[in-house]
């Protein structure tokens, strides 16, 4: 078994010194990119991230190594097992994050990455305290019954630092090739707007074919400049309400509500679903924004004011 | 990880911080006008059409009602403007020229309008507090 680094570490640095210099460009194309009190609680939420990610990663290795038992064929260390793997736990990232936007046991814990209303470098960081309470390692396990779990661990970590550099405005768009492969800013913006046109959209992690296979593809349009953040932005800096307020959210509903069905919906239903419908999810927020365009592309579509009155 | 890292990245994370606010990044954003009010409210809560704005003076906050009953509640947080969407009219409280709007939402807080106490009294009776 190799001893293999772990390449978020070793990108740490990295991350730093741009930060600093999407800051200093920010500070001559446009201050509001960033704002000191959101760049704090996004790197501090990060910090917090890894100390969660320390506590609970001998877990998360021991169950890999438990699920590896059960391998039917030895892959190894082969060299064509790399990208082989890389790509494959490219697409467990993309069930992850898809089930991560769609079921709100999953979203308490990505909500996270997606509270800031900026988008910069800095929300790259912006992590995850309860990934392993939303039991997120479970979408790689199938992994680990081919590839070793170094492998599959060192696969994942150079996902999470490619995604780091897509987090910024700075950069437009790539030629027509690039963008069709690959994830970039461009299609990442998107996954963080709340315009309606934009919601559950661009879940992949390095590769945007996820998307385009699976039909959750959608192209930034310059004339829908994404607004970031989420459906109901927390309006606060507090760290740890921006950590925990999606799990204060489902436990307040789940003792609200009365029947078991309707408890356990409060947990794996798409977030915003409520049991008497008083409340948006990302489904009838685009119904409602379709019936607007709707009416916008053909003005005349009421018969009251279009017949003429004898 | 051990305590030595985490310190350095917490005195990183604060160098950072640190640096952002002395390079002056971010600004306090005001909403210029009952039109930029309506459009942001637009922009929060989708399907919505509003009928009447209440702007603060100082373009701090503003409060949106909407077609059907609704209103939007519009406040800046940071350099961004955060919204709260109400499917009825909030509870709102006056005292002279200012109507502070309840959110209900401890972490969110309340946000206050100065209008002029003629305005403000006319919006109180509106959402039904005179
Ligand atoms: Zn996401
Ligand atoms: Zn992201």
């Amino acid at each position: 078994m190799p001893d293999l680094p772990s390449p978020t570490e070793i990108a740490v640095p990295v991350f730093i010194l741009l930060v600093l210099i999407e800051m200093l460009v920010a500070r001559r194309v446009n201050p509001a990119r960033y704002e000191p009190m959101d760049t704090l609680t996004s790197l501090l939420l990060g910090t917090g991230s890894t100390v969660a990610g320390a506590l609970t990663g001998t877990a998360v290795f021991a169950l890999a190594l438990w699920v590896a038992q059960f391998q039917l064929v030895e892959i190894g260390y082969v060299w064509w097992a790399w990208p082989l793997c890389f790509l494959l736990d490219d697409l467990a990232y993309y069930v992850f994050h898809r089930s991560a936007h769609r079921v709100r046991w999953f979203w308490a814990s990505h909500v996270i990455h997606h509270t800031s209303q900026h988008y910069n470098l800095s929300t790259a960081l912006r992590q995850t305290w309860t990934g392993f309470i939303s039991v997120s390692f479970i979408f790689r396990l199938p992994l680990f019954l081919f590839f070793p779990p170094t492998m599959v661990f060192f696969c994942a970590g150079l996902n999470l630092v490619y995604q780091f550099w897509i987090h910024t405005e700075m950069i437009g768009r790539f030629p027509r090739w690039f963008e069709a492969v690959m994830n970039t800013p461009s299609h990442h913006r998107v996954h963080h707007a709340t315009n309606p046109r934009y919601l559950d959209k661009n879940y992949a992690g390095v590769f945007i074919i996820w998307d385009r296979m699976f039909g959750t593809f959608t192209a930034e349009l310059d004339e829908d400049r994404p607004r970031y953040g989420i459906i109901k932005n927390l309006g606060s800096f507090n760290l740890i309400w921006a950590a925990f307020h999606e799990w204060v959210g489902i436990s307040r509903d789940v003792f609200a509500v009365r029947g078991l069905r309707n408890k356990l919906n409060y947990m794996i239903r798409p977030p915003g679903w409520s049991h008497d419908g008083s409340r948006d999810t990302s489904d009838s927020i685009k119904a409602r924004w379709r019936e607007d365009e709707d009416r916008e592309s053909k003005p005349n579509a009421n018969p009251s004011e279009t017949l003429p009155t004898e | 990880m051990n305590l030595a890292v985490l310190l350095g990245s917490i005195a990183a994370v604060l160098a950072l911080a640190g640096i952002a606010w002395l390079l002056k990044l971010g600004n306090q954003p005001r909403i210029e006008s009952p039109e930029a009010a309506a459009r942001q409210a637009r922009e929060a809560h989708s399907g919505f059409r509003p009928t009447e704005v209440a702007l603060d003076g100082e373009g701090r906050a503003a409060l949106v009602l909407g077609e059907q009953g609704e209103a939007v509640l519009l406040r800046p947080h940071g350099a961004q403007i955060a919204a709260r969407v109400f499917r009825t009219p909030p509870r709102a409280t006056r005292k002279g020229s200012t109507l502070t709007i309840a959110t209900d939402e401890r972490m969110f807080g309340d946000a206050a309008l100065m209008l002029g106490e003629d305005e403000a009294a006319r919006w109180a009776a509106l959402l039904g507090r005179p």
